[in-house]
């Protein structure tokens, strides 16, 4: 069975998706999770 | 989310190319977790350039809603930045593709928000604000718009 994998591209940090987020002018989807 | 919602293709897609998306484990951000008190997972967070918050939202979404999701608190993202015209199509987006969500009454509450923030045109609002009240007259976006 094919594993499902997250297509999506996360930023390294939160500081480095704040800098692209103002070098870009997008908004952030900051994600809270906890594991298991 | 990681094993349904996050391999969608579609919802990526939105991710990559509208969004900047940032993952961070609960119990290893201590300073992200004083700024913005996330008391429960899954806890999504949409934030402008200098992290004030423009949407908040606990728990799962499948594929469909999450997508919807974005496209709404897009929309509010660009209403903060008072970018109205750039606002309305991502409402209208939600009541094409996703009439049946669970997000479409607010975005066609701020479809007519955006709007008038565009044209300044009160019979547009209030056209608007009657067809929500006709679609979805059991939400509280319905009664919220029971001012007109």
């Amino acid at each position: 069975m094919e594993k499902l994998e997250s297509r999506v591209k996360w930023e390294e940090s939160f500081e480095k998706g704040q800098e692209r987020s103002r070098k870009e002018g997008k908004p952030i989807l900051l994600d809270f999770f906890k594991d298991g | 989310m990681g094993a349904v919602t996050y391999p969608d293709l579609f919802v990526a897609t939105l991710l990559n190319e509208y969004f900047v998306p940032v993952q961070i484990n609960i119990e290893k951000a201590r300073e992200l977790i004083l700024r913005y008190r996330p008391i429960w997972t899954p806890n999504l967070n949409v934030l402008d350039e200098e992290g004030a918050m423009v949407f908040h939202l606990e728990g799962w979404l499948p594929p469909s809603e999450y997508s919807a999701m974005l496209f709404l608190s897009r929309g509010h993202y660009f209403i903060r930045k008072k970018h109205y015209p750039e606002a309305t199509p991502n409402f209208q987006e939600i009541l094409q593709k996703y009439p049946t969500s669970s997000f479409a009454p607010e975005a066609f509450y701020y479809l007519g928000v955006s709007k008038y923030m565009t044209a300044h045109k009160v019979e547009e609002l209030i056209e608007t604000w009657k067809k929500l009240q006709v679609s979805y007259p059991y939400s509280s976006w319905a009664i919220r718009a029971g001012i007109i």
